[in-house]
């Protein structure tokens, strides 16, 4: 099974932002990764998906 | 245009289905949603459908400036806690065989039907936890005629849809239920990928790998506080990340792990503490 993309490998930090610590770890990653919302093409989920997102963001009773 | 049906408009037969909603269902209980065919059913025949469509067409040829709301290939009626009603317009096949992460009802407008093929899910299958070594089963095919309203039960079946031209539906859902949404080749049927359910997710595990790359001690608290998600990639996300800026907070949150309710963190915890006691940089 090829791995998935997991949507955001071209994430581009800012040049101004602080070093890593240099005390940090790498953990491993888990065995199958979960890909993001609509990753390979359009998701069932997402047709529903910005609908859901604006009603928890602008309803509060909805949350 | 003139939206009157029956002696009453398109809008009070919405309140009207928006009102049983309401009453008959529950967010939080997913199963109450299947009482309310009933009023599925009496929307659609009161034509309230075709009359808050004609007259958002209408609104947008009057006004330039109508945004209304619209997402790609639909038009929401009604978002409420835990639901939503909308008319889609299917237009392209598939490449991949989804799951739903909802229940949902669907029913065809206009004159033709809505054809699909029906598959079972595997035995073994668990939402949260995926495994590429499932294959879906076939469970024959399905016709939902004009005037029909297709039942989709999302924790047993998947649905595949024939599209052979734009096919307007009529579309009543829950919201996400389920953690993942997986997709399986449709050669050999075999599960090839999970997708997250809900996009709040999403965001989480990116903003996690943000604060982990960007390395501010400060984010220690939250991360610490993202590694008691209930979505387990989310959980492991923060777990991994907190470890880039905040070792002995982690190693903390690794033994925790170790009895986390899904395998797949357990293993990645286990893994993760040998490999670092075996390193000189481990010092967990």
């Amino acid at each position: 099974m090829a791995t998935p993309d997991p949507g955001w490998s071209n994430l581009v930090i800012p040049m101004s932002a602080p070093l890593r610590d240099a005390t940090g770890v790498e953990l491993l990653d888990l065995e199958y990764d979960v890909a993001c919302v609509g990753a390979a093409e359009a998701s069932a989920a997402e047709e529903n998906q910005a609908a859901f997102f604006l009603v928890f963001y602008r309803l509060p009773e909805n949350g | 245009m003139d939206n009157t049906i029956h002696g009453e408009t398109a809008d009070a037969h919405l309140a009207r289905f928006i009102e049983q909603v309401g009453q008959q269902f529950q967010a939080d209980a997913i199963e109450s949603f299947w009482r309310l065919q009933g009023a599925f059913r009496e929307l659609l025949d009161s034509g309230a459908m075709r009359g808050l469509l004609n007259r958002e067409l209408r609104t947008l040829l009057d006004n330039a400036n109508h945004m209304g709301d619209w997402r790609p290939n639909q038009l929401m009626l009604h978002r409420g806690r835990g639901h939503a009603l909308s008319i889609w317009l299917f237009e392209q096949p598939r490449r991949y065989i989804h799951s739903l992460p909802f229940h949902g009802m669907y029913a065809p407008l206009g004159g033709h039907s809505l054809h699909y093929d029906l598959y079972r899910l595997p035995p073994g299958y668990r939402n949260a936890q995926f495994d590429p070594t499932l294959r879906l089963e076939p469970a024959g095919s399905g016709i939902t005629a004009p005037g029909g309203i297709l039942l989709l039960r999302s924790d047993e079946y998947l649905y595949d849809f024939k599209i052979e031209q734009p096919q307007p539906v009529a579309k009543f859902t829950t919201a996400p239920y389920q953690t993942l949404e997986w997709l399986f080749e449709r050669d050999g049927l075999r599960a090839c990928q999970a997708n997250d359910s809900e996009l709040i997710s999403t965001q989480l595990r990116v903003s996690a790998y943000v604060l982990g790359r960007l390395g501010n001690p400060a984010s220690s608290e939250a991360l610490r506080s993202l590694a008691g998600h209930d979505h387990h990639a989310v959980r492991w996300a923060a777990l991994q990340n907190l470890a880039r800026i905040d070792p002995a907070a982690a190693a903390e949150g690794l033994h925790t792990a170790l009895n986390d309710p899904h395998p797949h963190v357990r293993r990645a915890a286990a893994g993760s503490l040998r490999r670092l006691e075996t390193t000189s940089t481990g010092a967990l």
